[in-house]
Order: structure tokens, then sequence, then C-alpha cells
């Protein structure tokens, strides 16, 4: 069935927030707090202006930190909001995440990404965007870093190859290969525990489809980051 | 430490807002806690203002209470309809000219109510500094509707249930 207003085409959003919410990040988890509550009604504006025409929005929250320091508040994630009607809730569990904890620098992003995908997409509409926005000022861990810690989630990728393979691979299922969109506000530094691994976000930059990467200040909590950039960034991806 | 959780003495001379109380920041107009718009200082320095008559410490013409000393101004107490002495909390009857309290009670919940309506956020109510959950204490003992985390961030009582209802953590994909 073709999605249609006025003969239009018009696309279905699902959105993954994958916020680095370990200590150094509150200058960008403040500025994702604030704008939370009309984050709605500031996407529809941002794109009844670029005459784009979008039949529903769902939005999800992945909060991570690090499994060998942080325990059971290393990855956080909620079922898809459906805006507008959950925005209430939706800002409120935003504005519940405290930036805290983390260990070392190296953080579990990949493990984020990794929920990300497995992520519960809509599969009703043929015109859809799958949108994950990954906002991290530090390296990830090597995947599977801290499997052998308690709490370290079972069927996680065991490698990057095979968390590649999920997000590049169409015939998993997971991701739709027209639909994805992975925008990264990352740092461009090295992981110090793997040197096979040096630039992790790059290597995902220059080796996954339909990436999208701004480049971040590492430590910094990307207080460089404007909430109109995020905004425009996931308009464009649409 | 908030603010909240500091005894009366330690709470001298730092500016907060005479309405819930809320510590201020410097130069503020508004109160961030409940909207309460705050005086120029020079209000107060140029002879506005009353004198607490528990410390002596000058405040606001509009105070409910001191902030140095947590005084309540008889704004905050119930009074009788009929003759305005003060009233007991639970007293039925003025005791000065024998008036029923009921009224006098619905005349201080209407007042109350009205500032609530104007309120941005709940009526700061000077509670014990026990109250004031530290960031270890579980969300099942506070009374205030705000948590003031160790970094320091303060966060609605809302807003922490919201998440603790929404984020899931998951032991598998």
């Amino acid at each position: 069935m073709q999605n249609s207003i006025r003969g239009q085409m018009t696309y279905t959003v699902d959105l993954v927030f994958c916020v680095d919410a370990t200590g150094s990040m509150d200058p960008v988890l403040k500025t994702v707090k604030a704008n939370a509550l009309g984050f709605y009604s500031d996407l529809m504006n941002a794109l009844n202006a670029k005459n784009k025409r979008v039949e529903s929005v769902r939005i999800k929250l992945i909060a991570f930190r690090d499994y060998a320091a942080d325990g059971d508040q290393a990855m956080l994630v909620t079922d898809f909001f459906t805006l507008p009607d959950d925005s209430r809730e939706f800002s409120n569990t935003v504005n519940g995440i405290v930036a805290d904890g983390g260990g070392d620098a190296p953080e579990d992003g990949l493990e984020a990404l990794a929920y990300a995908i497995r992520s519960d997409w809509s599969k009703t509409s043929t015109k859809k965007r799958q949108i994950i926005v990954l906002w991290s000022d530090a390296p990830p861990h090597p995947i599977g870093f801290a499997k052998h810690e308690a709490l370290y989630p079972s069927g996680m990728a065991k490698d990057f190859k095979e968390l590649t393979e999920w997000w590049e691979n169409d015939q998993m299922g997971y991701m739709n290969m027209r639909a994805k969109r992975l925008i990264l506000y990352t740092p461009c530094a090295k992981s110090d525990y793997d040197p096979k691994l040096e630039y992790p976000w790059e290597n995902i930059i220059n080796n996954w489809n339909n990436v999208v990467h701004y480049p971040s200040i590492a430590g910094e909590g990307l207080k460089e980051l404007q909430y109109q950039q995020i905004m425009s960034a996931i308009v464009e991806s649409i | 430490m908030g603010f909240f959780n500091k005894k009366k003495k330690d709470r001298a001379g730092e500016n907060c807002c005479t309405s819930c109380g809320a510590a201020l920041e410097a130069d503020s107009m508004f109160c961030m806690e409940c909207g309460t718009a705050i005086p120029p200082k020079a209000s107060l320095e140029c002879g506005g203002g009353k004198l607490c008559p528990e410390c002596g410490e000058m405040v606001d013409d509009d105070s409910n209470f001191c902030c140095s000393c947590g005084h309540v101004f008889e704004t905050l107490l119930n009074r009788c309809s009929k003759c305005n002495a003060i009233l007991p909390d639970e007293a039925e009857v003025c005791s000065m000219c024998g008036a029923s309290t009921e009224e006098a009670v619905s005349i201080s919940t209407a007042k109350t109510d009205y500032v609530s309506e104007t309120a941005a956020e709940p009526i700061y109510e000077p509670v014990s500094v026990s109250a004031i959950s530290s960031p270890e204490e579980s969300s099942s003992s506070m009374r205030s509707s705000m948590r003031t985390t160790s970094s320091g961030e303060k966060i609605k009582e809302e807003e922490i249930k919201a998440a603790e209802r929404n984020f899931h953590k998951p032991s598998a994909l």
C-alpha cells in the first residue's frame, strides 16, 4: 500500500537515540533534555519547511555506559514512544537520565548500537525510515570487551564483523537496506584496548552504508553541539 | 549537598526564594523552582521589607518565611475569619471569639490553592532535613518533588519515576 497524503509520499519514521550517559556527557544530555518535550513539533516544523511528509513518528531511547563499571546501569533501553501522544512521557524519561559513571575512557557504544539495530522497527509501511542517532564523546570498547561480566547480555554480536553483518545484511531482517540511517556524533579517537580497531567509529564510517558522521571532541560531552544541528541532521536523513 | 540539606544556621546569608525557599542563582529575576519574581535587592537595601522577629534579618514584605532561620510568618498561619486571632492547626473553635474554625480553614485552604495555582512548581514546605533524601536513598523515602543527584543535578520525581518505569535493563538480545 502506498503511503500518501494528497498524492505526496509520506514516511513512517522510527528514531532510536543512543546516548552515552556517562559523567562527561552532561552538556549534550542537557541539550537533549531541554528540547525533548518540543521535539515532535520541532521535527514537524522542520519537515514541513522541507516539504517532507511524515505519517507517524516513534522514538526510542538507549542510555549506555560501561558494563565493566556500571553494572545494571550500563545499558538502559526503552520501547518506542509514539509521538506526539507520548511526548510528555518521552520527555520525562529523557530528563530522568543522569550523566554519571563510566569507569575508563571507552564506553560500550557498540553494544548500544547492537541494541539499536535489533529494535522492534515498524514493519507496517513500505515508505519508512529507521534512523539511529548515537552521541558519545568516547571511543567504544571492542564489542565483547566486558563479556565476562555477569550482566553482559546473551545474544550480543560476538565481534565487529558480526555487528557489521547485522547492519549490512538485508537478509538478516534487522535493518531495511533503503530505510536505515546511522548518524554518529562521535570522536575520531583511538581505542587503547584493541590495536586492530584503532579508530572504531571511523571503521564504521568507512565500511558501513548509510552512515553520516559528525566528529566530536573526545571527553568534552559534545558541548559544541547545537540542537538545531541535530534537528537538521535528522531531517536531512528522512 | 543540596540547599535544603543544610541546617538553618548554615543557610544564613544565602540568597533564596522568599516563596518556596529554593536557592537562587546570582542576579536571578525569577525563582527557577516556583516562578516567583525576585525583587531587586535595592528594594530591601533602600528600606523595603520587614524584619524577622526571630533572628532580625531583613526579608521581603511578601515573604512567607525567613531564609536565615526558617521562621514562618503569619501569612501561612490559620486565622479566625471573625476576629483574626491565630488558630492552632487542629482547633475546632476560636478560643478568642468562639467562632467555628471551618470558615477559617476554608479561607487558608483557598489561599493555599491560589498560591498553588499560580506557582509553576509545588510549594516548598519547611520540612526537616531528613525528609530530603541523598542520592543513595531509595525513591520510596522521597517526600519532596525534586531529587539532587551526587553531581548536584536536580531531577523531578516524576522524571525519575518515568525513567524507572520506561527503561528496561535487558539481559539478552
